[in-house]
């Protein structure tokens, strides 16, 4: 049996914290909240990241998927199908993908390619992407500046991001064109800063 | 053996499985603004059609710190608004209030507050029936076809069938409405005079129909266009020469009432908790 310490952590009322800290995220796209106090809970040295830990905690069970990318993958793919018991799934079937490691440009291609989007008849059963960020920032003062609109936004919304492949937004925009076909994405950096950018968000970008 | 149970269910009634599935629910339908998003909705200890919906949505939001208020047709002192916070308050210990503007979360039959929703606020609202094109196809396969067509044309024709036989649409309560330029959605049984609110709001939206197990929701700053034609243009209800007998308002939504003895009619605020404390506004003002 893996070894683990989550007494800090408390499985009813810190997920239900972070869900409404995420639905907020989904509902404001761009806006940044913080749910370092529930990172903070979480033994650093568990076979996944605390930061995916606390997402698998917040939203994986039996009833659906998840698709892992990490260090030391089959210890942390194992803890979670233990801990939530949740399934690991193919990358072309998963609910959930957790992308914990870099990735090149060229794995990116390959994973957008096949991950779920749904169909126009349901929608809903398309991939979220959780993406695991080093820093997020509410101005353009982080290398991928972003200027969103859509949904969720008053007028135009900065969000800046350090640590992500701008690679992953050109690919985003090719899946999200027939709307309300795509897939939805939720940044998250160490310290626990938090953004999501479901698909009904327009990047516009300099880069881009 | 003498148990004594330390917590006879879990925080917030339903169990975790439960409100994940609800939550995850909750967050593809407002990545998709409009779009029903099925669920498994559960058991509760009240009816399917007694704001389970609006229920299951609650409970999966509530935590430590909320401050709940709920509404049926505007009252707070309803039947089934009372036992509904009674039910929220014995398995969370959340705290409740009749005043729109102290809660955190408010769920609502029929009526969307007078006073503006804030950021920080979410309103949840019970939906008996979410399906807007259900008023001229019967069958779930075929509107859910024909949602993902975007083929509205039968509902439009239905709009435009009320305006050559009546002179106008027919549809009061539960006018349908167009999210996001993309879905017809129903926004539950509110009076037209509410739907407005919708449009471009500050606040999020949620929507649960527990007895048709569907959950939508409009996010904050999203268009929201009731359906009208150019020439018929959409209208809300109003109250001219009318108001309220007990606050004097004239720019809320009133119910018509008759006296039991007399057969007088008068009018009255359907927003009670908005109601009571413009009343408490006027006499500290005399």
């Amino acid at each position: 049996m893996i070894n683990t310490n989550l007494s800090h952590f408390d499985e009813v009322r810190d997920t239900q914290m972070i869900y409404r800290q995420l639905l907020d995220c989904m509902a404001r796209p761009g806006k940044i909240n913080s749910v370092l106090q529930y990172i903070q809970k979480i033994d650093a040295d568990l076979p996944c990241s605390p930061r995916v830990f606390m997402m698998a905690a917040t939203l994986l069970d039996r009833e659906v998927t998840f698709h892992l990318l990490s260090q030391k993958k089959e210890d942390a793919v194992r803890f979670i199908e233990w801990r939530m018991r949740s399934r690991q799934g193919e990358m072309n079937q998963a609910d959930y993908l957790f992308i914990d490691l870099r990735v090149d440009p060229v794995e990116i291609d390959e994973m957008m390619d096949v991950i779920r989007v749904g169909t126009l008849q349901n929608p809903d059963q398309s991939a979220t992407l959780i993406l695991c960020v080093d820093d997020l920032s509410d101005q353009a003062d982080l290398p991928l500046a972003l200027r969103l609109r859509g949904p969720g936004i008053q007028e135009k919304k900065e969000l800046s991001i350090a640590g992500m492949d701008p690679e992953w937004f050109r690919k985003r925009r090719q899946i999200n064109e027939e709307y309300p076909i795509g897939c939805d994405f939720i940044l998250i950096s160490a310290t626990g800063k938090m953004a999501a950018l479901p698909r009904t968000t327009l990047v516009e970008s300099e880069g881009l | 053996m003498d148990f004594q149970l330390l917590q006879t269910y879990n925080y917030a009634f339903l169990d975790e499985g439960s409100k994940r599935e609800i939550r995850r629910a909750a967050l593809k339908a407002v990545a998709i603004p409009g779009y029903q998003v099925p669920f498994a909705s559960r058991e509760l200890p009240i009816g399917r059609g007694w704001g389970t919906g609006g229920l299951q949505l609650t409970l999966s939001l509530i935590g430590d710190g909320d401050c709940l208020k709920v509404i049926d047709q505007g009252h707070d002192d309803s039947v089934n608004a009372v036992s509904i916070k009674k039910l929220v308050q014995t398995c969370t210990r959340i705290t409740t209030t009749t005043d729109s503007e102290q809660a955190t979360i408010i769920q609502t039959r029929h009526r969307i507050p007078e006073v503006p929703l804030r950021k920080d606020q979410i309103l949840v609202l019970q939906v008996p029936e979410p399906e807007p094109l259900r008023r001229v196809e019967p069958r779930e396969k075929e509107t859910k076809r024909l949602h993902a067509e975007m083929d509205y044309s039968s509902i439009w024709l239905r709009l435009y069938e009320d305006i050559v036989r009546w002179g106008k649409i027919t549809i009061g309560p539960d006018y349908p409405a167009m999210a996001n330029h993309r879905y017809i959605f129903n926004p539950s049984p509110i009076p037209r005079f509410d739907l407005p609110k919708l449009n471009r709001a500050a606040g999020l939206y949620l929507f649960g129909a527990g007895r048709e197990k569907k959950i939508y929701a409009i996010p904050p700053y999203t268009d929201v266009t009731p359906l009208a034609f150019e020439d018929y243009p959409f209208e809300t209800e109003h109250f001219e020469g009318c108001a309220c007998r007990l606050c004097g308002s004239r720019d809320t939504f009133l119910d018509e009432i008759y006296d039991e003895r007399t057969g007088e009619k008068v009018y009255q605020c359907s927003d009670t908790g908005n109601c009571r404390k413009r009343q408490e506004g006027r006499h500290s003002d005399e």
